[in-house]
């Protein structure tokens, strides 16, 4: 793979080779071509001391024809990782161990999506098939099934869907089903309400028995003026499960935004089929909470702006703060300057506060983007992070230091080619991460 | 057991805290309603405009470009000047019986001048020429159903995707984003990219094209964009140290956090293969104490637990001797005996 991109380096900078293609036109990656994706591969090399690791990615998303125009229509994206220094079956602790490594292959591939489209009445009808991820339920499910959605005019629309849920670490997909519908109305097709309602059943045979769930999910999306309103109010097995509420203030010509957010999860969650809460099963059970946050963006002119954000979070019962299940307040601010002091410059600072009681971290990180030539942009970064665990045997404040240096060369309109290295340091030892990659869109 | 009060803040319950929260919020409206900086933010809204009976007109045979003027050869249609509508209503405003919503002084200003309802005002990202699309398409097409309208709700300014199915039939050349819009390109990020956009793009995605045009995250992204990118791009604090230490912290702060990405079971496929960092060579030897390194105080959910879950349950050790007081020393007895790697300090806290 280096030496598949150094000779690529390599040609790109030698005069004698064949000139480039000629620039693609600008709507070449439009939406509406037929065929459109990105290929990004790359190779990373990690080491610290007394290991290391060399891996290789392949990345590859794909759409297929114009949805307004087109019967038929698809999309794809999946994922190929080679382990080429077969440190996969390190016996004992390994610091470089991965979820890749749960196979005997050295390559592992992913496929994340892959369906089709058919459009038999215009935008009427769609009637989609493959692995999918439904992504407009509260929680986004991925899925090997069918999905039919029906316009009834602008304002209502329904869909059916079935199939299997995508559980990629099961070494079989069997007990396992799904199934579920859902409607929209729009009130004002031109406006911006929507109301849902969904349902989703789920059946899930894993590793801790057989969970069979039902979600109901309601939501309403208003606007008025300056101002969005979206809540969502979800039932689990008939009993109420969480209400979300968000209000957010936009005035485009103060460059100012606020936006404020409740969260109140009504009952205590125990494990529940993956798709719906992955970490139950292995964090235990989640308390009720209440979360509020806010968080703002104001812009001053076109090259200064900064975000705030707040959370706190309260448990509703008192007493019953374990391991997974903590109050916390967080704090994150991050200024930005752009174009300071030269065109096309741009600098960012973060940082962001944890506090618990068992345990507090903050990070503060800079990085700066500084463009050496019309296609090849320099970006440099450092980060502090501490963390202070008042774990069961007492305090203790583990420092991360990290700094990272990045090239991306824009060799042409719809490719790319990037290299980065970051050192991090820690209270483990010295980490190394080299990564140099390639990105065509076409 | 864990007590089932109410933690104090939360006593929100208590009616008179709501009342005074609410009033305290009341206040707090009124006061900054009345600060400059915030009318600067939010300034007071326009006075409402007055709805016009546009199919008062086009039954009686006036045509759009007729009224306004520039609909066929300039950029902006523009809208008539009240002498021009005084044309006809000079006289049928002196009927004695109209009703005022239908005369011309119904829509005047103070300044005595006509106040129309701009109710199709574009952005200024926006650059759209009348006089580009006359004889192509209908003034309906666009404005949908003006001419049917009696003003009272007006259709809203008519949505983009209009106007992207159109060109796509009619006007193939003209497709980039670009055609339209003096600032936004396909290759460059929108103003609200910046900053915090990576947090707070997720709730914007999900309201949908349908709330807002803005929305569509498919104009710029292809469809697969949010599969690949989650999968690919990690947050900033994902470091190594996140991968082998903290990230258990994290999670059990904020798991919802976890599953924007993980949203399969990868926490027990992962830790299936990957053993903890505390758990290097020499751990488990005797006299290493692991016990005590999590098990203090004993719990019976997290930590080892998460893993080790056919590990026999302390809380149910064998009880003591009934004559066994707290304050005895157990090795005193049973240094030779003792099955834990434990000095004895702690046998209390498993044989009760």
């Amino acid at each position: 793979m280096i030496t598949a991109l150094v000779f690529f380096l390599c040609v790109q900078e030698n005069p004698a080779s064949p000139p480039l293609p000629p620039p693609v036109p600008p709507d070449s990656t439009s939406f509406l071509d037929p065929m459109h994706g990105t290929l990004r591969a790359s190779y990373r090399y990690r080491a610290t001391s007394g290991a290391s690791d060399s891996d290789l990615y392949e990345f590859l998303t794909l759409s297929y024809g114009n949805p307004l125009k087109d019967l038929v229509t698809g999309g794809l994206s999946a994922r190929l990782a080679e382990d080429t220094d077969g440190n996969r079956n390190v016996q004992g602790y390994y610091p470089y161990t991965s979820l890749d490594d749960r196979y005997r292959s050295f390559a592992t591939q992913r496929l994340y999506t892959a369906y089709l489209d058919v459009h038999p009445d215009e935008e009427r009808l769609l009637l989609r098939g493959g692995r999918q991820i439904l992504d407009e339920f509260p929680e986004a499910v991925p899925m090997d099934g069918g999905l039919v959605r029906y316009r009834a005019g602008a304002a209502v629309s329904l869909s059916v869907f079935g199939g299997l849920p995508d559980n990629p670490y099961e070494p079989s997909p069997q007990g396992d089903s799904m199934y579920g519908a859902s409607a929209e109305w729009l009130p004002d097709p031109g406006g911006r309400g929507r109301y849902r309602v969904e349902y989703l059943h789920i059946r899930d045979e894993n590793l801790f028995g057989l969970h069979k769930d039902n979600l109901v999910g309601l939501s309403v999306d208003e606007g008025s003026g300056p101002f969005t309103f979206h809540a969502r109010y979800t039932l689990l097995e008939g009993e109420s499960r969480d209400l979300v509420a968000r209000v957010t203030a936009t005035d485009p010509e103060a460059e100012f935004q606020v936006q404020v957010q409740g969260t109140y999860v009504f009952h205590q969650i125990q494990a529940l089929s993956y798709p719906l809460d992955p970490y139950a099963s292995f964090m235990m059970n989640l308390e009720p909470y209440v979360d509020l946050s806010a968080n703002a963006s104001k812009s001053f002119g076109n090259d200064f702006s900064i975000d705030a954000l707040f959370t706190s979070r309260q448990l509703v019962r008192a007493g019953v703060e374990t391991t997974y299940n903590h109050e916390f307040k967080r704090v994150e601010l991050a200024p930005s300057l752009r174009n300071c002091p030269s065109d096309g410059v741009s600098i960012r600072l973060t940082w962001d506060h944890w506090n618990s009681s068992a345990t507090s971290f903050w990070t503060l990180g800079g990085d700066l983007s500084i463009p050496l030539h019309r296609d090849l942009l320099l970006s440099a970064g450092t980060s502090y992070a501490l963390y202070s665990i008042d774990a069961f045997t007492g305090e203790e404040h583990d420092r991360v230091r990290m700094y990272t240096i990045g090239l991306k060369w824009q060799t042409n309109r719809t490719s790319s080619i990037d290299a980065r290295f970051t050192l991090e340091e820690n209270a483990i030892g010295s980490f190394r991460i080299l990564e140099i990659g390639f990105r065509h869109a076409f | 057991m864990p007590s089932e009060s109410i933690v104090p803040w939360m006593s929100w319950r208590n009616p008179g805290l709501v009342l005074v929260g609410v009033l305290s919020l009341v206040g707090l409206a009124a006061f900054l309603s009345s600060c400059s900086l915030f009318q600067a933010v939010f300034p007071p809204a326009a006075p409402t405009p007055r709805p016009f009976n546009h199919e008062a007109h086009t039954v009686r045979g006036i045509a759009c470009g007729d009224c306004h003027e520039g609909a066929e050869k300039e950029v902006h249609a523009g809208m008539p000047a009240k002498a021009f509508c005084m044309t006809c209503h000079e006289e049928l405003d002196k009927e004695k019986d109209k009703p005022i919503e239908k005369k011309v002084a119904w829509f005047q200003g103070d300044d005595g001048e006509v106040r129309w309802a701009d109710f199709g005002k574009q952005k200024d990202d926006i650059k759209f020429s009348h006089a580009a699309h006359a004889g192509k398409v209908s003034c309906t097409a666009c404005h949908l159903d003006m001419d049917k309208n009696t003003g009272l709700v007006p259709h809203g300014p008519q949505r983009m995707t209009a106007c992207t199915a159109c060109h796509q039939q009619n006007a193939p050349t003209k497709q980039d984003c670009s055609v339209c819009h003096v600032a936004t390109d396909r290759l460059k990020k929108p103003e609200n990219h910046f900053q915090l956009w990576t947090k707070n793009h997720g709730p914007c995605s999900r309201e949908g094209v349908g709330v807002a045009t803005a929305n569509n995250c498919s104009l710029c992204h292809q469809p697969e964009t949010c599969v690949t990118c989650h999968h690919t791009v990690l947050p900033q604090d994902h470091t190594d140290f996140w991968r082998l230490r903290t990230h258990g912290l994290a999670a059990g702060l904020d798991r919802s956090r976890c599953q924007t990405c993980h949203t399969t079971d990868s926490c027990v496929a992962c830790h299936q293969v990957a053993a903890p960092l505390s758990h290097r060579g020499g751990w488990n030897a005797p006299l290493e104490q692991h016990c005590r390194n999590c098990h203090l105080p004993l719990q019976t959910s997290g930590s080892c637990a998460v893993c080790h879950r056919d590990t026999p349950g302390h809380l149910t050790s064998p009880p003591k001797p009934p004559w066994h007081t707290p304050q005895m020393v157990c090795t005193t007895c049973h240094a030779a005996t003792l099955k834990h790697p434990d000095n004895g300090d702690n046998c209390n806290s498993c044989h009760h």
